[in-house]
């Protein structure tokens, strides 16, 4: 379990989540790029997509391996048997299920990177692969994620919102007391209740200092996604990214 | 997981809930002295009784795997229980089996080895601690399937699902099952319910409603091993 929040933890921090939040909600996600230099076009005939990268994110990724992974928005409910079984290796950044993935190998003179992968997806993310010796990935570094589609948008912020959320509440749960600390390194705002809700786009928790926790965060949509741990009953609405590791923070 | 709602009229902690050193079709794990090579030292002993001879067959010569685990009983949010395992070949004719050393563990399983995968053939709890996680366990299972089954996309009816899992139909989430029961509740639309007292009298529920979760059977909605042997 721990091996799992720092993996959650390392995630967050790997996805550049924006941790000081506006007070209010941003405008919903470009689509087509990151919006800090990485750029999805479509090209030829049949469609393909290639990368566009600016002088400094292309800096980051010459000469190195890029493992680029496009998926469709999942559709995933309770009844849906989408759910492995437990999964103990937590070293690997898992891929989310019907996704596509190509590896891209940037030469060090800055060029549009391109792909066999057509523009039918969603959103796309890529990771920077460090490959020592016998070709071993020996380290995945989240560089980007771009959505293609309005759902492939709404997606990738809902799941930057919740893996925020989890995190939070994962942190907060074994001192509960500690609640202004953990608000203070998140930016967050300290309820005085569950029934309260936060700030728009700001996160919230709550704490009775013994064996109640809640997180919550509205994500650009306006809902408001919750993480509410009384005692040992657990109410979200958050399980399709708990169940799944790389809904959560995969690829 | 266990401080949970405690019912009136049911078994306490003390007693155990489930039978101890059996799972109750024949096979057994007893704490004897062990011999020379364990220097006298109490070891766990798994037999069969004449009654499973069938059943001694599943490991006959096959490459037998015993995992035992003892739980924390105030456990921590990241706290691991401590546990043990053996493997070894299972003799071909039926005879007691010595599996491993007694660290005073609370539960069992037996399996066999196919390949990469074990397959369980038995869980026995050895303590009445055990007993009663592992009594909880098989009803977290059931309410889990069942609720799972509700929420699929074909909507089966609480009716149907009641017959497949032998349970009761719910008239509303806030109904409570007969203990030993499963309690199984739908709208047909988005509200689905599940719930089983197990036998320390602790409710155990799974109850979905649009996109809101509620449970006190989150590490089994999660797919994580709860019981930490399997």
């Amino acid at each position: 379990m721990s091996v799992r929040l720092l993996t959650l933890l390392l995630a967050l921090a790997a996805a550049g989540a924006d941790l000081a939040y506006a007070q209010e909600p941003p405008a919903p996600l470009p689509l087509g790029t990151d919006g800090h230099g990485v750029r999805l076009v479509q090209r030829g005939t049949p469609a393909h997509l290639v990368v566009l990268l600016s002088p400094k994110r292309y800096r980051q990724v010459a000469g190195r391996a890029l493992q680029m992974v496009c998926a469709p928005v999942p559709d995933v409910t309770l009844g849906a048997d989408l759910v492995g079984g437990p999964r103990h290796d937590f070293r690997d950044v898992p891929r989310p299920r019907g996704s596509v993935g190509a590896v891209l190998h940037p030469p060090r003179r800055r060029t549009p990177l391109v792909t066999r992968l057509s523009p039918q997806w969603d959103w796309c993310a890529f990771v920077v692969r460090t490959v020592r010796d016998r070709g071993r990935v020996t380290r995945e570094v989240g560089f980007a994620t771009v959505p293609l589609t309005p759902a492939g948008a709404a997606f990738a912020d809902e799941r930057g919102v919740a893996l925020r959320v989890i995190v939070s509440d994962l942190l907060l749960l074994p001192r509960p007391e500690r609640v202004k600390q953990v608000a203070r390194w998140l930016h967050a705002v300290v309820l005085s209740s569950p029934a309260e809700t936060p700030p728009p786009g700001r996160l919230g928790l709550y704490s009775d200092h013994r064996r109640h926790v809640y997180a919550a965060q509205t994500d650009r949509a306006g809902d408001l996604l919750f993480l509410d741990h009384d005692g040992d009953v657990v109410r979200t609405n958050l399980l399709r990214y708990m169940q799944d590791d790389a809904l959560l923070w995969g690829l | 997981m266990l401080a949970g709602l405690l019912l009136p009229g049911t078994a306490s902690a003390a007693e155990p809930v489930l039978p101890l050193g059996t799972d109750g079709q024949g096979a057994h794990l007893d704490v004897r002295r062990g011999g020379p090579l364990y220097r006298g030292r109490p070891v766990l002993v798994l037999t069969f009784d004449a009654s499973a001879a069938d059943r001694y067959r599943q490991i006959a010569g096959r490459d037998l795997v015993v995992a035992c685990i003892r739980f924390e009983r105030h456990p921590q949010l990241f706290d691991t229980a401590a546990g043990g395992g053996s493997g070894q070949l299972a003799p071909r004719r039926q005879r007691p089996i010595v599996v491993m050393i007694n660290r005073r563990y609370d539960l069992c399983s037996i399996g066999v080895r196919h390949g990469r995968q074990t397959r369980v053939l038995a869980r026995i709890p050895l303590t009445a601690f055990g007993a009663q996680r592992l009594d909880e366990h098989n009803a977290a299972v059931a309410v889990v399937a069942a609720v799972r089954t509700l929420a699929r996309p074909e909507r089966p009816s609480a009716a149907t699902v009641a017959a497949t899992f032998h349970g009761v139909v719910l008239t509303a989430p806030t109904d409570t099952p007969p203990a030993g029961v499963l309690g199984v509740y739908s709208d047909g639309a988005e509200h689905v319910y599940a719930a089983q007292i197990d036998r320390s009298g602790k409710l155990l529920f799974v109850e979905q409603d649009g996109d809101v979760t509620r449970s006190n059977l989150i590490d089994y909605l999660l797919d994580e091993d709860s019981l930490g042997i399997d």
